[in-house]
């Protein structure tokens, strides 16, 4: 910033001075009380105007006075009046003047963030305006520009630390609205601009929603507890109904398993008694053979003469039981004859006899006289014809017998006897049998004999034939011994099957084997089904009547997941909102860390250079009186009480001085306004001031107001 | 047998900085008016021009389109909405172009018929200005086979569609006894079908206006025939190819190596928008990003990466200012492992990030 003239009027004082100032350095000399430290300081308050905070003169020293100030700003030239306290004004001065701002005093208070804002977006220059002037305050600018004369005791005449430390720590301003941005959100409570950043009133607002939602939370869980106990008894017995369900299943596979166990023991049983039938049936085939082995054997033995009959033999001992039947037929006939004879006989031999012997009666009764007969003769006759009687009677029975026992039928009978027996005789030899000494009844019992045996023979060989009729055949024999084996293979089978199945059941309850156990493991089964079936339909009731009230309750169930998601999103928003502060925080530490460094280093460099000043004003003269704690003091705008006056004026001078180096270097050409720098100073002090102004010059605008004209020649002196 | 050849979207006197541009766009409607002479008809279904043509662009546009009228071909126009001035009306000049016809009643439409081989055409049309509502085409004659020529929007689900244009509905469509709706103001090719026939098309640009038309662009070429659409084929006409590539920093260790994957696909017919995204490892080199500038016609980058917070810090650690000292204690401070536990880098690289780009718009000021 270059101030490139001014034009001043103060009733009394200054009547429309017209002052041009040099570019390097300007020499404005007046007597004492000739407005020298007014218009000095009426120059800062008027282009340090817009800054905030308090100015050098007070409103008083306005009254009646016009200050317009013209300087060239970032390159273009301004003009800026201040009407004492009426108005104030900014212009641009180009081709032709234009106004930029105007304010009037009386009526215009400044709330100094809305005017900047509404400066920088108003009037084309007021982004440069609001960035300079928001940066720091007016007392600000004063410290760095204005050096009051040792006499003033104002509060100019120390140096702003806060100034400095803007000027030269935060000199990357974007970034160290960054650093700002973040003190503000995180120490004072500012809303975040950036996506990324989180405010405490952002987290304060979402703890809120939190205890909003949670407190929601509770009350739903407050009417949900009487809704959750039902639900949960609900759960409860829905469980255990299931869980009976599950027995029953369970039990009820366990029963299909007893069932399959006594299906298959009944299957066992049967095939059991198949197979013992069909054992039976071998045996019985096998004692059959060995019963026909037998038989025969005993044939053989009792009957070899019967064995290998041909079949003639076979049709003689035929024909000789027909002949035997007829010669038996011919002798009972013979023999019914003879016995009809005989019996006739005898009847006869009785008549013959009783007559003999009633004729002999009669005779001896006669002869004894116990019947007594007439005459002897008669008696001789009685007897001889008795006698004669008898004798005839004999003889006539003896003839019968004759006649009969020579009778055709008798000896056709006879005949018919020998024929058959003859024809027996030589069947009998055909078939090997020697028969000797016939007659009837050796024949007949021979015979008889001979029958019977062959009878016993025939019996036997019937008995055998029936027997080897009632054998199977070999195939049958053979399918019978497969079947067998079939049959015990399905027992093999089916026994592990079983015990596969008793296996499985694994049921101590079921130690007996039989199907009688088996039944009665069933029977224990179902009877546990049952009871179970019956809890169940007794649940099903008690789930009925909960639904029924659950049913009836007004409590909206979708609403507690809806708020408990809510929650958890707040509660994950909120995690990740503390760790962003977090690395807010740890971001601020490491800013001000920068900052505390940076300072100290820049503080370090600005007290080393004041001190090389000071030491080339002083000529060293209190190298060792003072130490680098002054400085440091008068940087963070403190004096030590017992310094002379003069030598703070001269660590004032030193100091600003030498931030003239750092204001150049970081962007900041101010002027350096000094009031009266040569008061207490002597000539060789003065020489040395003046070697330094003029180092100064060569980098920023020097104004001196002194009261003598101190050097001839130096600078462009303008007389008030 | 009639055919026409479609086109639409050319967006003449476009300044938007898109894939294409002017030079590129008047050699594509010079292919498109070759390729239209072998057809009876050419359709340009709006937006030739892109605002009021230029005295210069019109003339251009006047010298292409009178080879079509010494030729005895007609260009039929329906205007688009960038066609259409503050009065409603369509620009002048369209009405001054050879060889064209343009379709100006935005009430009642305009008619165009021709006959060809026993082929009775129709052509209807209304221009893009207000009321902006499908036509009422009370007049066809039934024998023609009815070409709609407009430039608007097909609205079959009810979505929210321009203010600005005409819009289909699917009832609109039915009752308009219309048999082939030649359409413009979709820039992506499109067709529609009923019952298994073509019934309408939107050609698409013939030049990309944006990145997202890529690959290349259509003119249609339809052939009518018996009273139906017989043959609907595309033909390529671009000048430039617009393509659009999203790379993940993850997949690249080095500039390089995206310099290299990027460069893979230079050529001077194509412009590319590349989109950074993720987390990024290595730092962007300019130099690299100008020598892709000049590789393909028009080149943007768009960077939405986020660095790691090793790269904002070797990105800025060498400011000389507040900027570099915080970036050296950040530096510090992570090689001693004194970042606290629970903050995670990606957090701290993403927090600052963001700050970043909202308060700094430059590298930095000051010396930096």
């Amino acid at each position: 910033m270059l101030i490139i003239r001014c034009n001043i009027t103060r009733h009394g004082i200054f009547e429309n001075k017209n002052i041009e100032f040099d570019k390097e350095i300007t020499v404005v000399v007046g007597r004492n009380n000739s407005g020298k430290t007014l218009l000095s300081k009426s120059l800062i308050d008027v282009i340090f105007f817009l800054g905030n905070g308090g100015f050098l003169l007070d409103g008083k020293a306005w009254d009646n006075m016009y200050v317009e100030v013209h300087c060239i700003w970032g390159g273009k030239q301004y003009k800026i009046v201040r009407n004492n306290g009426k108005l104030f004004s900014i212009s641009s001065l180009g081709d032709k003047e234009k106004s930029i701002l105007s304010l009037d005093l009386k009526t215009a208070t400044i709330e100094y963030e809305s005017f900047y804002s509404s400066l920088a977006q108003n009037i084309p220059e007021g982004q440069i305006l609001t960035t300079f002037f928001s940066r720091f305050d007016k007392r600000s600018y004063a410290s760095l520009c204005y050096i009051p004369s040792a006499f003033d005791n104002g509060t100019s005449s120390v140096v702003s630390f806060t100034t400095l430390k803007k000027i030269f720590v935060e000199d990357d301003r974007e970034f160290c609205d960054i650093y700002n941005h973040l003190k503000k959100i995180v120490n004072e409570k500012h809303q975040s601009c950036s996506e990324y950043c989180v405010s405490e009133s952002e987290i304060e607002k979402l703890n809120k929603e939190l205890k909003e939602v949670e407190h929601r939370i509770a009350i739903i869980d407050l009417e949900y507890s009487k809704y959750e106990k039902l639900i949960r008894e609900r759960l409860k017995i829905e469980n255990s109904a299931l869980q009976k369900k599950r027995e029953i299943e369970l039990l009820t596979e366990r029963r299909k398993i007893g069932e399959r166990i006594l299906e298959n023991q009944h299957r066992v049983a049967d095939v059991d008694i198949s197979l013992n039938s069909r054992m039976q049936e071998l045996a019985e085939e096998r004692r059959v053979r060995m019963e026909i082995e037998r038989l025969v054997k005993k044939s053989t033995e009792l009957f070899p003469q019967f064995i290998g009959f041909s079949e003639s033999q076979k049709a003689n001992l035929k024909k000789v039981q027909d002949y035997y039947r007829e010669l038996r037929d011919a002798n009972e006939a013979l023999n019914e004859y003879l016995s009809s004879m005989v019996k006739k006989n005898n009847i006869i031999k009785g008549a013959v006899i009783s007559l003999c012997i009633a004729s002999l009666m009669a005779v001896v009764l006669v002869v004894s006289g116990i019947l007594t007969v007439v005459t002897p003769v008669k008696k001789i006759l009685f007897i001889g014809s008795l006698l004669g009687f008898s004798i005839i009677a004999v003889t006539m029975l003896l003839v019968y017998n004759l006649i009969i026992a020579r009778s055709k039928k008798l000896s056709h009978l006879r005949l018919r006897v020998e024929d058959l027996a003859g024809r027996i005789e030589v069947l009998l030899r055909e078939n090997n049998v020697k028969f000797s000494g016939l007659g009837m009844e050796p024949l007949y019992e021979f015979l008889l004999q001979y029958f019977e045996e062959y009878s016993e023979y025939t019996e036997l060989q019937m008995d055998i034939l029936q027997l080897k009729n009632s054998l199977k055949s070999e195939k049958e024999i053979e399918d019978l011994e497969k079947e067998i084996n079939l049959l015990t293979k399905r027992k093999k089978e089916l026994i592990e099957e079983i015990e596969k199945d008793r296996a499985l059941l694994n049921d101590s309850f079921l130690i007996d084997n039989s199907a009688a156990a088996t039944l009665e493991y069933i029977f224990s089964l179902e009877k546990k089904i049952e009871a179970l079936e019956q809890e169940i339909t007794y649940d099903s009731g008690l789930l009925s009547r909960l639904d029924e009230e659950i049913n009836a309750m007004s409590f909206r169930e979708d609403e507690r997941p809806k708020y408990i998601e809510k929650k958890k999103e707040l509660i994950q928003k909120l995690e990740e909102y503390e760790s962003r502060r977090e690395a807010m925080k740890y971001l601020l530490k490491v800013f001000e860390d920068t900052e505390e460094h940076r300072w100290t280093n820049i503080k370090a460099l600005i007290v080393q250079r004041s001190e090389e000043i000071f030491h080339e004003l002083t000529d060293k003269a209190y190298i060792t009186a003072l130490d680098r704690e002054v400085f440091y003091n008068l940087l963070d705008g403190t004096v030590k009480e017992d310094l002379h006056r003069s030598i703070v004026h001269v660590l004032m001078l030193s100091v600003k001085i030498a931030l003239t180096d750092f204001l150049i270097d970081f962007n900041y050409p101010l002027p350096l306004i000094l009031d009266d720098p040569f008061l207490f100073m002597d000539e060789v002090r003065m020489w040395h001031l003046k070697d330094i102004l003029d180092r100064v010059a060569k980098k920023r605008q020097i104004i001196v107001f002194t009261h003598i004209l101190p050097f001839d020649g130096w600078g462009k002196v303008v007389e008030l | 047998m009639f055919s026409f050849l479609l086109f639409s979207d050319l967006h003449l006197g476009a300044t938007e900085y898109g894939p294409s541009d002017d030079e590129n766009r008047f050699e594509t409607l010079k292919k498109i008016i070759r390729i239209g002479m072998e057809h009876d008809l050419i359709l340009i279904a709006g937006d030739l021009f892109h605002g009021k043509p230029s005295p210069e662009n019109f003339s251009k546009v006047e010298k292409i389109f009178s080879d079509c009228e010494k030729n005895g071909k007609k260009i039929l126009i329906a205007p688009g909405e960038h066609e259409i001035g503050d009065d409603n009306k369509p620009y002048a000049e369209l009405f001054n172009l050879p060889a064209c016809v343009v379709f100006s009643n935005s009430i009642k439409g305009n008619e165009f018929f021709f006959d060809k081989d026993g082929e009775q055409i129709c052509i209807v049309g209304v221009p893009s200005s207000s009321p902006r509502l499908f036509p009422i085409i009370d007049k066809i004659n039934k024998k023609h086979f009815v070409i709609g020529l407009f430039h608007g929007e097909v609205n079959l689900d009810q979505q929210e569609c321009s203010p600005n244009t005409i819009i289909f509905t699917k009832n609109d469509i039915i009752k308009s006894g219309i048999d082939f709706f030649a359409l413009g103001h979709v820039h992506q090719f499109k067709a529609f079908k009923h019952k298994n026939q073509i019934i309408g098309v939107y050609a698409g640009s013939p030049e990309p206006f944006t990145f997202q038309e890529k690959g290349d662009r259509f003119a249609v070429s339809v052939i009518v025939q018996n009273n139906h659409v017989s043959n609907l084929k595309r033909i390529a006409v671009n000048s430039i190819v617009a393509e659009e590539c999203v790379f993940s920093c993850i997949d690249f260790d080095s500039m390089q190596k995206l310099f290299e994957a990027i460069e893979s696909r230079a050529s001077k017919r194509k412009s590319l928008r590349v989109i950074l995204q993720g987390t990024r490892h290595f730092l962007i080199d300019t130099e690299s990003i100008e020598k892709l500038q000049n590789s393909f016609f028009r080149f943007v980058w768009e960077d939405l990466s986020e660095p790691s917070l090793e790269m904002l810090i070797a990105q800025f650690r060498g400011y000389k200012c507040f900027r570099g000292d915080f970036f050296n204690r950040l530096s510090e401070e992570l090689k001693e492992g004194k970042i606290p536990m629970g903050i995670e880098k990606e957090d701290i690289a993403r927090l600052l990030w963001s700050l970043m780009r909202e308060h700094c718009t430059r590298a930095g000021d000051g010396q930096c």
